[in-house]
This record gives C-alpha cells, structure tokens and sequence, in this order.
C-alpha cells in the first residue's frame, strides 16, 4: 500500500513541476512570438506593481508628516519644504504611472495591460 | 506508515534539489517557465511535508511504538495532548516540524511574490529550497523521525515523554519558535537574492518585510511562553536564566528588532542599505545559529537535545552562510552606497541608528558571554558556567538606553527637528518620569537598586511618551472629523497602523521590563523545612503548611502541600487571609527495571513540580514543595524485594507457557493489583505521617506585569503587520495632481 502511495504522490509531484514545462508543442516562431509577449505583460506587470508600491510608500511618507506637522512635532516652515518635496516625488511617480499606460507602439502594450489586468 | 514517511523525506529532498536547480537556471536563462516550475516544487514540498508530519502525529496518537521516536518520547499513559505534542520533543520530529514550516511560510512568500521580484525571487527561492534540504537531509539520514525497530524488538510501551514537558505551554512554544526560526530565513534569503541580481533598492524587502515582522512576532511570542514555562514548571522561580538555549533566540529576535526598525529609514530616505541587508543576514545566520546550540550538544542546556552528531553539518552550513553573505555584501558594496545622510542628529533616523546600535550592541555582549564556555573550553580545556551574574552588568545599562531611545523616537520628527519642537513634546514625559521618581524615592525603599529605580523612571518616561503621541495623533485627528474620541483613536490607529502598532509595542516594552526589573530587584526568596502545622514568613506574608496531599492515578503519584498565607496579624491576633496555595511533586513511572517494582514509581528524576501561585496586578506569591521520600525508602524496598521474590515464583510456576499466556497467568493471579495496592499504601503514608518537607517561597512583585507587556507587545506587533486598507492601496485615474491630493485627503 505504501508503494502505491508514494508512486501516486511521486506522480503528482511531477505533474505538477512539470506542468508550467508542458506546454503545447507549436512552432519555434509561435513560441518565440509566446515569449516575447510574455515577457513584456511580465514587465508591464512588474513595473507597475514597483511603481504602485512606490507611490503607497510615498503616500504613507507624505501622510507621516502631515501627522508629524499636526502633532507639532514639524514646523510649519519645515512641513511645507518637506511636504512640497515629497509631493512632487510623488507626482512624478503617478507620472511614470501613467506613462506605463500610455503606450508609445499603441497595440503592443495595451495587450500586456489587458493581460496583466 | 513508516516507509511511507521515509519515502517521503527523500521526495522532499528530492524536490528541494530540483527547486534549487530549476530556479537558478530559469533565473540564469531567463525562462519563466523554469522559474514556475520551481516554485511549484515549493508548494509540493509543503504538501509533502505536512503528509508526512501528519503520519507521525498518528503514529503518536496510535501508540505504534515500532516508531523510535514514538518509543523514546511517548507512552500509554500520557494524555492525548501531549501525543500531540510529543513530536517536536525529539530532535528527529523537530527537524520535520521545521521542514513543514520552513516549506508552509516558503510557499506563502513565493505566491505573494509570482507576479513580483521576478529577478529576486528565484535566487531566493533557490536559497530556501537549500535550507529546507539540508533540514530534510538531516531527518532523512542522521536523526530520521521514520526509523523503526523489527517488530521482535518492538516494545510494548514507550519511554515516555520528560514530565517537564507536559505543560501546556508546550503545544505552543516550539512551533512559535521554529516558525520564527523559519520565517527569519525569508529575508536573509530575499537579500541574498537582491544581493546576486543587484536588484538593492527597497523592493526586495518590500513584500518579505512583513515575514520579517511575522519571525519578530513569532519568536517573541515563543521566547515568552518559554518563560513562562520556565517559571511555572521548572521549579526555581524565575523566567529568565540566561540560558545558552534561550540566548539563542534572543539574539535574532534583537536582531530583526533593530532591522524592523531601520528599514524604515531605507524605505523613507535610502539610507543605511548595507546597514539593513547585514541586519537581516545576521538574524538569518544566528537563527540557524541558535538551531545549532540546540541540536549539536555543544552546550548543555535544559532546553537543548543532548548529545547529538548534528553539529558538524550546522557548522559547515553557519560557514557557507557567514562566509556567502560577507563576500557578497562586499563584492555589491557599490551598489549599497547610501543615497542621502542624515540631515541631522535630533531626527527620527538619528534615533533609530542609536537604537540600532544598543540593539546590535546587546546581541555582541551576549554572543560572547555564551560562546564563553566553549572558548574556555577550547583554550583552557575547563567549561566555566555563566549565569545572570555575567550578563545584567552589560545588558541592564543597555536595555536602560533602549528605554529612553524608545520613548525620545516617537516624539522627534523625520528629517530634522527644532529645539523648540523637542521642547514642547519632552515636557510631559519628562516631568511624569521626574515625578514618578520622586514618589518611588519618598513611598518605597526602591533607592535600594538604583539600576531598577533607573528602569522605573525611564520606562515611565516610555510610557508617558507614547500615551502623549497617542493623544497628540488623536486629538488631531478629532480636528479634523470632529469624531468621539475612541473613534478617532480607532481610526488613527486603522489609517496608520505602521506607526501606532509600533508605539503600542514600545509601551508594552515599558510594562514588560518594569516588571522585570522589579521582580527580579524586590524578589524575596526563602527556602524553609516545616512540618504539617508550622509556619515561616516571607516578606511580611506567613506561609502555614496545613496538611500534606498525595493522590496515586495511573499516570503518576504525586505528592504535595496545602499552604495558607496571611498578613498582619501577631500578637495573639490572627493574620488576614490572603491566599491558599496547593503545590505538588508528580512523579512519573520510569521504564528502567532496576528502580524495582515499586520503586519505579517513586523516581526522582522523572518528576515535575506543580507550582502553588497567586498571581496578581502589584505582587505574586509563589511556592513549590520538594517531596521528602526519604522516610518511604524502606517501605519502597521492602515492596521491591517482596514483589521481585513474588514475580519470580509466578514466573517459575509458568515457565512453560508462551509470554502472552505467563502475562495472563502473573494478572490472573491479581499480582498487578496487589502491586498497585502497595504503592497506594506506601503513598498514603506520607499524608498519615505527616513528613518535613522542603519548600521555596517567593513574593516577587510586578510580575504580572512581564505577561501583560508582552501581550501588548504582541498586539501591537499584529497591528503593524496587518495589511493596509484596501482602499488606501486603490488605482486611481489619471490627472496626476488631482490624484495625488485626494488620495492623500
């Protein structure tokens, strides 16, 4: 019984390894076409999920000292140097954001944000 | 059942080898597919591995004593809960539990990160699946949980499981603790995938942050119900020992205390990069460090695993990871540049790196104190013991200035801060601190301990620091919503979880060493020999010993005192009652034949205590007994020889019968209750006689306070761990102004 076990566990274990593996056989300029698509939805969804994490991170940032001022811990000179800085790194992140989805060869880049979407 | 479970150690092997392999060659080649193949390797080895600890777990509770490991820490007797348990009580169940973790908290991190890290990920996913087959190697080859005996050897009863270990703190303990083992090497594997890819910003951290959080939680919770193992099972009265065991969890939670900490200043001003990344390689390397203390038998240790052939792979692994993380920190130093300084030193991130240091500081000081004695050893050929005296000169001044560092941080602003600010803001708490001084100095003898009297005050200053941010944050948000003020707390907090779990952590941090520092300062301890009906003071409290107790079950015969503690009173007049307290000795039946047939069950070094505790907000009272045999020694072996002479006749009248068939005829013939009879008679002797028996009696005050700050020490690490509201984390159309003003409101 525990033969049969461990072949049937063994089994499962290579199916599912193996399965991002097996894809189906086309030919090489199909595949090559497959990767390169690939490739750029992973991109496109790599780069905008650093971009959002970077945006909440300097979300969370601006509204630390917006605290900081209102718990007196920031003058209000201070505060608006910070704030004005740390606002403009901040827009220029909701820039890059939207630069992302604003394709320079159109067709290509709207498939990626469709798919990674 | 057994061969199943070694079928699958070596499939988990197995796949940790092809998960190494497939991502560093999907990472090298750049296929993804090889990459998705490796981490799906992960989450079989999760599937796996929890199969095969189930199978152990049944074959505790089955009582299939043909497993070594079930035989060497289980028995018939012991209560289900403890066969529960019983698995990470050995060091072979123990190296499966951590694999099951190690893949279980592997496979979480991996599915978050699939879509993310896609550079980073393998490289860490490769250093994972390394560590979780070298654990699955070990169980595999040197200490394999799956071993068993031929079924002629097998026995019909097992060896039983360490009385010391049947608390209940058990079932939690070790788990907490291998999860925060396990969950340390989730970052130090990120960073060392940032460290190959170059990848050194503060993405690789982003989504590992939080697993960092979680080993800091994790093995806080663990350390603490540790001590309060320790001081309600080992007998001795205290918590903290300074145990070479304990150290080693203490080191890498102080360790990922300071980088949890640090990382901030990363994420908000790109500062202290190689700072951060050695911080996380640090806590990894000394978790497994710990591990190695634990598992080698190089140090002896309560808590440790004996004698043990472990220690030299560990060592070649500690090397491998030391030797990798310094050469790779050094070869990426570039790339490590810190991209701003310090604007100045009264700021958040001054406070921070003076925190970082204390912190780093305490972990070198007790690195060394407990390495001591394997240097001496080495060097002089002498292994010296250290206790608590070698550390507190070191560690209390340190743990002072964390205190203060503690409470100064939160009230000082990122980037820089203004003497008038610091002003405003150190008013309140210094004043409290001032004040608290001066009442402990005029109420109590606490001038006594200057070192306590140091502690009291800074950690009020602590204390009342947070209370004001608390109520700073609050108040304005009240500003602005116009809310009732447990509204807005609930809302500040909820929109700034980061920051405010943290604070509520560095109040509990106040509680907690208050406590300390006053239950192991104003601790009164007196051991005291009495008779039923005498009585012994202790701090102002009368201790009486009313009666003894005794009561015989089939798991343990046990042996204890009623106590009744009073105050005041003298002079003819009867003190007020305080409390009753009921403490016992337990002692459980050993295996070994030569303790005799009766004397088995009367075996002192398989005995536990039951503490006699009040425990309470301002002071607790503590007491345990040492049960005195000595005047039940002759009737033990009077009963020893008796029965000997008795089994062997009855052995003799029925040497012609099978073993099963003589086992019938020996309980036909009522020897087993007759033996059972004699050891309930020779128990009710000490109730009859009334015996002097030994006792420790402590008064220690605050020490419930020790519990409470960790327990808020634990919410506050879940608030800070908890995800940010979705809404916070929400896409937003274009216009980018617009956007950023309300989503910012």
């Amino acid at each position: 019984m525990a033969y049969v076990i461990v072949f049937v566990l063994l089994v499962g274990v290579v199916l599912v390894v193996s399965s991002p593996l097996r894809r189906p056989i086309v030919s090489a300029e199909v595949a090559a076409e497959h990767a390169r698509i690939s490739r750029e939805v992973e991109d496109y969804a790599a780069a905008r999920i650093d971009l959002e994490a970077a945006r909440d991170a300097k979300y969370r940032e601006i509204r630390d000292a917006e605290l900081d001022h209102q718990t007196g811990k920031l003058s209000d000179a201070d505060f608006q140097a910070i704030d004005s800085t740390l606002r403009a790194e901040a827009i220029e992140l909701l820039r890059r954001l939207d630069a992302l989805d604003e394709p320079a060869d159109g067709v290509e880049n709207d498939e990626a944000r469709d798919a990674a979407e | 059942m057994a061969q199943l479970g070694r079928a699958i150690l070596l499939l988990d092997l197995g796949v940790c080898l092809y998960a190494v392999v497939a991502s560093i060659y999907g990472a090298r080649t750049r296929q993804s597919d090889w990459v998705d193949s490796g981490r799906r390797a992960v989450y079989c080895l999760a599937g796996l591995s929890v199969i095969a600890f189930t199978i152990l777990e049944i074959a505790f509770i089955r009582n299939d004593f043909s497993f070594k490991v079930v035989a060497d820490t289980s028995s018939t007797t012991i209560p289900t809960f403890y066969k529960l348990t019983a698995p990470w009580s050995s060091q072979q169940g123990s190296l499966l539990l951590w694999v099951t973790l190690s893949s279980l908290w592997s496979s979480l991190v991996l599915f978050i990160t699939r879509k993310r890290l896609r550079e980073i990920a393998p490289y860490a996913t490769a250093v994972l699946m390394g560590m979780a087959g070298f654990f699955a190697a070990l169980a595999a080859f040197a200490a394999n949980p799956f071993a068993t005996f031929t079924p002629a050897l097998t026995p019909t009863n097992g060896a039983g499981l360490d009385p010391l270990l049947m608390h209940p703190s058990m079932m939690f303990h070790p788990p907490m603790l291998y999860s925060g083992y396990t969950l340390m090497a989730i970052p130090f594997a990120f960073a060392i995938g940032a460290l190959i890819t170059g990848k050194l910003g503060s993405e690789w951290i982003r989504d590992p942050r939080r697993f960092a959080l979680a080993a800091w939680l994790f093995l806080g919770v663990g350390i603490v119900l540790g001590a309060r193992w320790s001081y309600t099972e080992l007998g001795w009265g205290g918590y903290w020992g300074w145990d070479a065991v304990e150290n080693a969890a203490l080191m890498p939670w102080l360790m990922i205390t300071a980088f949890i900490h640090s990382i901030q200043i990363q994420e908000k001003r790109g500062m202290l990069k190689v700072w951060n990344v050695s911080l996380v390689l640090l806590a990894g390397t000394l978790a497994i460090f710990g591990t190695f203390l634990v598992r080698s038998g190089v140090l002896d240790s309560i808590h440790a695993f004996g004698a043990s052939t472990l220690g030299v792979p560990f060592v070649i692994l500690l090397a491998i990871m030391a030797i990798g993380s310094i050469s790779l920190v050094l070869y990426r130093r570039e790339g490590l540049r810190t991209e701003h300084r310090i604007d100045s030193l009264l700021s958040r991130e001054a406070m921070f790196l003076l925190q970082n240091l204390v912190l780093v500081a305490m972990v070198f000081v007790i690195f060394w104190i407990t390495l001591f004695p394997l240097i001496s050893d080495a060097i002089t050929g002498t292994k010296v013991s250290v206790g608590p005296p070698a550390f507190t000169p070191f560690i209390v001044p340190l743990a002072l200035i964390l205190v203060v560092l503690a409470g100064a941080g939160p009230m000082i602003s990122w980037r820089r801060a203004t003497v008038a600010n610091l002003r405003q803001h150190f008013i309140f708490p210094v004043a409290f601190a001032f004040l608290v001084l001066i009442l402990l100095l005029v109420l109590t003898d606490a001038a006594t301990k200057p070192l306590a009297l140091a502690m009291f005050t800074f950690g009020s200053f602590l204390i009342a620091s947070v209370t004001q941010e608390m109520y700073r944050g609050t108040a304005a948000r009240r500003a602005m919503t116009n809310d009732a003020w447990p509204v807005a707390w609930l809302a500040l907090v909820r929109r700034n979880r980061r920051r405010y779990g943290g604070y509520m952590a560095h109040f509990g941090l106040a509680v907690m060493l208050i406590g300390v520092a006053a239950s192991s300062s104003f601790q009164h301890s007196r051991n005291a020999t009495l008779t039923p009906g005498q009585s012994v003071s202790n701090d102002g409290y009368v201790f009486h010993y009313v009666r003894p107790i005794a009561t015989t079950t089939a798991e343990r015969v046990s042996f204890g005192a009623v106590i009744d503690v009073t105050k005041g009173g003298g002079g003819g007049k009867p003190g007020q009652q305080v409390t009753t307290l009921r403490t016992e000795q337990s002692f459980y039946p050993s295996t070994n034949a030569s303790d005799g047939i009766i004397g088995r069950f009367f075996d002192s070094s398989n005995a536990d205590s039951t503490i006699g505790l009040d425990a309470g907000p301002l002071r607790d009272i503590w007491s345990v007994v040492s049960a005195n045999l000595q005047p039940l020694a002759k009737d033990i072996n009077e009963g020893d020889k008796y029965f000997a002479g008795y089994l062997n006749s009855l052995i003799k009248d029925s040497q012609h019968m099978t073993v099963a068939q003589q086992n019938a005829y020996i309980s036909s013939k009522g020897f087993w209750t007759l033996r059972n009879e004699a050891v309930e008679g020779i128990v009710s002797q000490y109730t009859k006689h009334g015996y002097p028996v030994e006792f420790l009696l402590i008064v220690a005050p605050l020490v419930t306070w020790l519990w409470v700050g960790a327990f808020i020490i634990a919410l506050g690490g879940l608030i800070s761990m908890w995800p940010a509201p979705l809404a916070v984390r929400r896409r937003s159309p274009s216009v980018a102004r617009s956007r950023a003003a309300r989503e910012l409101v």
